[in-house]
């Protein structure tokens, strides 16, 4: 890399930041696909326990927003 | 008086990290760091943040953008840029548990309440303001430099005030 190391260091924060947010969506596809928690985690190379505690509360939020419209 | 102080504190500091998770969510952001927490103080009743910021001509909104304009721009720097993608989705999720600061936002909060605690005042907004300005590196002090803000004039703005 010929650029700075605070330019090289802002690249690699901003591709970890859009690493994270792919990941959340694409849990949140998986989820309305009907995947489980256990498979999640496969694909990701963690436990499905972790995968759920880590990238759980936003789909439960989801849910709740969705209950208290009905 | 110092009760007095200390409840005071407690009241700001609340209201500070409420809001430094709120931002970190807007922005996308699973931890919330120096430059939410940046956000966060303009966002303080005291107005002494702000204050600091009008007088850059910054409005908080106008940071904001920043922010995630330097993101863009590491981003594109590294080779990825995605034509019609309009930044990043704002997190959803309920925060759980005790906030988890990033460590430059720690340092950056322990300089703003040591800057207080030195002149026996309540922390404001202004004392994080300083607190965040000292932060050599990272994504802070790479917006403070899109926006032309001279870190060391914000800190001594904030101490002057």
């Amino acid at each position: 890399m010929s650029e700075s190391p605070d330019q090289a260091f802002a690249s690699v924060v901003a591709l970890r930041r859009r690493a994270d947010q792919l990941e959340i969506e694409a849990v949140e596809q998986a989820l309305d696909a009907g995947w489980t928690w256990a498979q999640i985690g496969l694909a990701l190379g963690i436990s499905g326990q972790a995968a759920h505690k880590r990238l759980g509360p936003p789909r439960a939020r989801r849910l709740n927003r969705h209950a208290d419209k009905e | 008086m110092r009760i007095a102080r200390a409840l005071r504190d407690m009241r700001t500091m609340k209201q500070l990290f409420a809001e430094t998770e709120a931002e970190a969510d807007r922005l996308g952001d699973q931890n919330p760091g120096a430059e939410h927490l940046l956000l966060a103080a303009l966002s303080l009743p005291d107005g002494s943040a702000q204050r600091i910021f009008d007088r850059e001509g910054v409005s908080r909104d106008a940071l904001r953008d920043a922010i995630a304009r330097v993101h863009e721009e590491a981003l594109t720097a590294a080779g990825l840029s995605e034509p019609g993608r309009s930044g990043a989705q704002a997190l959803e999720r309920p925060r759980t548990g005790a906030l988890r600061l990033t460590e430059p936002a720690q340092a950056a909060f322990r300089s703003a309440t040591a800057l207080a605690k030195s002149e026996r005042r309540p922390i404001s907004g202004a004392d994080v303001v300083a607190g965040v300005a000292e932060l050599e590196h990272g994504t802070a002090a790479r917006t403070l430099e899109l926006l032309g803000i001279s870190r060391s004039r914000l800190i001594e703005a904030a101490r002057a005030r």
